[in-house]
């Protein structure tokens, strides 16, 4: 008789969703009262067993029919039987008696200060008949994209890309057009999914796009599908989703929720550590490979790691399941909140419990991040506090911005950007005319414009702001740089165009050689260096690649950086170079790479990529910290 | 000399057929106890002082292959498995080179495409030491003792039942058996929860065990119990072998143990027969006993496996076995056509289970609703309108979730283990599968 059901009082105290009985009495409120109409020798056996023989052993032997000389065990088990016989001959298993329960899950809290549209739209599709599914507001929906919450950015997106591919009359051109500019320019990892659906069915350059990453997407599934069956067959002895290289991998899993069912098992195999020769090692890179993918599917899994003992798995599993959008999620984290007893586990949870709308640890994750001792725990508190935080908090976020760890700072400036206070605006601004660090600009200006969005949610004007943009000055030195070399360029356009000519007949080393000549003659001319670097790359030869893309940064950074093709075909250099020297145990260097790649400005670079190049780094330093 | 390992390797089939009949009372019978054939292998399980291995004979030809998981492949296992084979004269058989097993597991065909047989699948005996007995008898006595004389609504904070329950896991047998580990998280849970009527069936439970222990002449349901409780292996009680099954996991789940979630329990189900079996293993301080490998669901084609004689569904150890990631319709079919669409047995089966294995018995059933009600609470009906609920008091997301998924789909099945509650039989559910208008899809919920 496992009273699993209706009487659960686990952690209750704790806010967690409970199921009772319609009549509304637990066991405990029930044994309560019995024990109130108890007299001193209760005439109920069930009451002995509630409240304990304790000396009154005689009025029991007495119930029980036991001879005077019986001892204390055999009353016990006299007690114990006859209860039980009882029972089961009682034991009333009727299909009739359904009217008499009911569950009830008390919902997690919705404490927050946000009591304006976005704040009403932070927890639920649909509140107060509004919803952003039914959102036809082009503008609106922009807003949403740039400064909404995980939830909230993934909907809009989604509702926005079916707005657009159902040709919707209700759109004028110039709509249709934001539209259009609005999902070009979104570029958060962990939207990535979202985007893609929504671009895949529109015309254009975007859908052109979004098709032909679908096509490269098929290829690896396909190709992967075949080395999986390989794998159980025992006819290849890697697990093959982690012996990817690392951008095909994030490429792979960033959208597993196109992917069947039975890929879904092993990837949960390898999750749980049952397929044999799985790692701690691997199954954390697999773990925090699926942290943006959302997929339900892994649900069982991930809770079976982060129900486990393998507390060295448990922050990456939360954050991976805390992203997920399925019932059981909620109570999962509840429960692990209050079991785990490590630091960086449970801010990471109370983090993520307010995402699924839990606001109650708010107080927790504030003294943590004041008494922080290591710049990982302060990371992570600074990253549960950009679900956690509101307006009032985000001083404490702002004391982090000049902080000498750039990671730390980095994560600042998201939780400023989630938390999407106005006050935060000045130092920002502040802070992206001081720092070198193109990374730290481009996350600056992504925080403000998430601000300003979430300002124009919530129906405020925005202040005078400072004009200066750094970035548009630095751009226009360097052109003015690269400019001055036009002569010499044209000099060299012939010996250029010849170069090309022999590399597309195949005459590679010819033309290499003759690349390589008009780069020692034309040392700052841009074009020659990134024929060269493409040229290597396209080659498999990363460390020949390397100091040409190195090169081309130097002379012409925005080039790079605007471009697409090329700032793809970087970060793969860099990725893959650094996973071979990873191989050749030089893992310094390996992470010295990743962030050089990652201090670039890479919006233009694939999700895929960027969330790659976050999660490898990571994993670089766990490898070096070990 | 092959005539003569054909006929002790005969001997040996039928004895196991015939203990194979005695013991399995809720599969089918062997389909061909009675056909004659060939006899192309021979497995062994030697005992020598204690330790245990297997020795298996191939013949090929003319000649004998001894395949051996000891370490010494022509040490005392192979020699004593020779001389039963040849009929006290090894030297009479013409042998190949023994190769140990453990070798052959590296070879690429061997990798997965059938695992040997391993000892480590199996639990680890325990030595029937009367003293620990003794020893683990008078714990779980104290144990008993402290709650009664406590009661239970006082007993969570207790000291005198936490030292009692602590000196009862001091005392235990090591590795803990899973029946004690599943035993005492049950316990954990009911206290801390006051499940009075679950402390009822545990005490009971107890009382019946520490009876078993204390009989030097055990009953057939006494013996029951000590193997519920430590394992067939553990007290040498005699279990089956099973061999060319194919068997598909169809759930798993983590259960409360000797700490949380440390123990992990698959279902497998056997599309020849349609008996239920689980695996079990332990899950705790960072040490995992060995399992069979593969996702779930997975297919498992099943060249040797041992049966237990343990409440329903009985365990199995995978001992040779290869797997497959993608069940196709065909098997899925075959689990749909052998599960009974109305809900009435499900009470016979756990009353029975009840009465026999008191509060360690929890039966896993596999139920094909023919219709749901969503209020009050999510129940399953049959096409008699007999209905279950669902019991999701310990993950209350996983009700919404259930509720969600048969809003929108068409369920074929679920699985789930059998609860009582208050005198209502309850689902707890741990799988299922549903049609979503395209394909048919299985849903792992736990």
């Amino acid at each position: 008789m496992e009273n699993h059901e209706p009487t659960t009082s686990d952690n209750a105290s704790a806010n967690e969703p409970l199921s009772v009985l319609e009549t509304g009495q637990s066991v405990q409120e029930e044994s309560r009262q019995t024990q109130a109409q108890t007299t001193e020798s209760p005439t109920e056996l069930v009451d002995w067993l509630l409240h304990g023989m304790g000396p009154r052993t005689e009025i029991l032997r007495n119930q029980l029919q036991l001879p005077e000389d019986a001892e204390d065990q055999l009353i016990a088990r006299t007690l114990i039987k006859t209860l039980n016989d009882k029972a089961l001959s009682s034991l009333n298993i009727s299909f009739e008696n359904r009217q008499t329960l009911e569950h009830i899950s008390r919902p997690p809290t919705n404490i927050t200060s946000d009591t304006s549209l976005i704040g009403q739209l932070a927890f639920s599709e649909k509140q107060q008949g509004r919803s952003i599914q039914n959102m036809d507001d082009v503008l609106i929906l922009q807003a949403m994209i740039k400064g909404g919450n995980l939830w909230q950015r993934k909907a809009a997106i989604l509702r926005l890309g079916e707005l657009l591919s159902k040709g919707n009359k209700k759109l004028s051109n110039e709509q249709i057009k934001k539209a259009h500019l609005q999902l070009a320019q979104a570029h958060d990892v962990e939207t990535s999914y979202e985007r893609t659906k929504a671009k895949i069915n529109l015309s254009g350059a975007l859908g052109k796009l979004a098709k032909i990453e679908n096509e490269q997407w098929l290829l690896l599934v396909k190709k992967i599908k075949q080395e999986i069956r390989d794998f159980w067959d025992g006819e290849n002895n890697q697990e093959p989703i982690m012996n990817l290289p690392g951008d095909q991998r994030a490429l792979l899993l960033l959208r597993t929720r196109d992917l069947e069912d039975w890929i879904l098992a092993h990837i949960n195999a390898v999750i749980e550590g049952t397929n044999g020769i799985s790692t701690i090692k691997t199954r954390l890179g697999i773990i925090s490979s699926l942290r943006n993918t959302s997929d339900e599917r892994l649900v069982p899994a991930l809770r079976t790691v982060l129900e486990s003992d393998e507390t060295e798995l448990h922050v990456q599993t939360a954050r991976t399941l805390g992203q997920i959008q399925n019932p059981q999620v909620y109570s999962i984290l509840l429960r692990a909140f209050h079991r785990s007893t490590q630091g960086e586990t449970r801010v990471m949870l109370a983090g993520l419990l307010a995402l699924h709308g839990n606001f109650e640890h708010k107080d927790y994750v504030l003294t943590s991040l004041n008494k922080s001792e290591s710049d990982n725990f302060t990371t992570i508190a600074l990253e549960a506090l950009q679900t956690l935080g509101s307006g009032v908090d985000s001083e404490n976020a702002v004391n982090f911005l000049t902080h000498k760890n750039p990671k730390i700072a980095l994560q600042a400036i998201v939780t400023l950007r989630h938390i999407g206070d106005l006050h935060a605006l000045e130092p920002l601004f502040s802070m992206r005319n001081k720092t070198e660090n193109a990374r730290l600009r481009s996350e600056i200006n992504d925080a403000t414009e998430a601000i300003k969005a979430r300002m124009d949610l919530r129906g405020e004007e925005l202040p005078e702001l400072p004009t200066q943009d750094t970035l548009l000055d630095i751009k226009q030195k360097k052109n003015k740089h690269t400019k001055n070399k036009f002569q010499l360029r044209f000099l060299g356009f012939t010996s250029f165009l010849w170069a090309k000519f022999l590399i597309r007949i195949g005459m590679h080393h010819k033309g290499i050689h003759r690349l390589q000549n008009i780069t020692a003659k034309y040392p700052k001319w841009t074009t020659p260096w990134i024929a060269l670097a493409m040229v290597w790359f396209k080659k498999n030869k990363f460390a020949q690649a390397l100091p040409s893309f190195r090169r081309t940064l130097e002379l012409d950074r925005t080039r790079i950086e605007q471009n697409p093709t090329l700032i793809r075909a970087l970060v793969q250099c860099f990725i893959r170079r650094a996973e071979q020297m990873e191989k050749e145990g030089k893992v310094d260097v390996a992470r010295g790479l990743i962030e050089e790649v990652r201090s670039n400005h890479l919006n233009q670079a694939p999700s895929a990529l960027r969330f790659e190049l976050d999660r490898y780094q990571e994993s670089l330093e766990k490898r070096l910290n070990a | 000399m092959k005539k003569t390992i054909q006929q002790a390797a005969a001997g040996i089939t039928q004895r196991e057929e015939n203990s194979f009949a005695e013991n399995h009372t809720q599969d089918k019978p062997y389909p061909n106890a009675q056909a004659s054939g060939t006899i192309e292998k021979v497995l062994l399980e030697v005992n020598i002082a204690g330790h245990k291995e297997w020795v298996t004979a191939s013949i090929d030809g003319e000649k004998i292959k001894i395949s051996t998981t000891a370490e010494n492949s022509n040490g005392p296992h192979v020699q004593s498995a020779l001389k039963f084979l040849a009929q006290e004269d090894p030297s009479a058989l013409t042998l190949e080179n023994p190769t140990p097993l453990n070798e052959r597991n590296t070879s690429k065909e061997s990798r997965r495409s059938i695992h040997p047989p391993s000892i480590s699948a199996l639990p680890p005996p325990v030595k029937e030491d009367f003293s620990t007995f003794q020893e683990l008898c008078q714990a779980l006595k104290g144990v008993v003792l402290s709650l009664i004389r406590t009661g239970t609504l006082e007993a969570k904070n207790a000291p005198s039942v936490t030292a009692a329950i602590n000196r009862f896991v001091e005392s235990s047998p090591h590795p803990i058996p899973l029946g004690i580990a599943r035993w005492h998280g049950r316990i954990q849970t009911a206290l801390e929860q006051s499940q009075h009527e679950t402390l009822i069936q545990l005490l009971h439970a107890a009382t019946t065990f520490i009876q078993a222990l204390q009989t030097q002449e055990k009953t057939t349901h006494q013996n029951k119990i000590m193997t519920t409780w430590l394992g067939a292996h553990a007290i040498e009680e005699e279990s089956w072998t099973i061999w060319e099954r194919t068997l598909i996991e169809i759930g798993r789940e983590r259960l409360d143990g000797m700490s949380r979630a440390s123990i992990e329990r698959r279902y497998l189900f056997d599309t020849t027969s349609g008996a239920l079996y689980t695996e079990e293993r332990s899950c705790s301080f960072k040490h995992c006993t060995p399992i069979s490998v593969g996702p779930c669901p997975r297919i498992i084609q099943v060249g040797l496996a041992e049966v237990e004689p343990s409440p329903h569904p009985r365990t199995i150890h995978l001992l040779q076995y290869s797997v497959a990631a993608e069940p196709s319709p065909k098997h899925w079919n075959s689990i749909a056509n052998q599960i009974p669409s109305d809900f009435s047995h499900l009470e016979t089966l756990y009353v029975e289970s009840l009465q026999t294995y008191s509060a360690l018995c929890e039966p896993f059933v596999l139920v094909q609703p023919a219709s749901f009600e969503i209020k009050p609470g999510l129940h399953l009906l049959d096409p008699q309108k007999k209905s279950i609920p669902i019991s999701c008091a310990n993950n209350p997301g996983l009700s919404q979730q259930l509720k969600q998924i048969v809003q929108k789909h068409a369920v074929q099945w679920i699985s789930g283990r059998l609860i009582d509650s208050q005198g209502v039989l309850m689902l707890a559910p741990i799988s299922l599968r549903v049609f979503d208008g395209k394909h048919a899809r299985f849903i792992r919920l736990t």
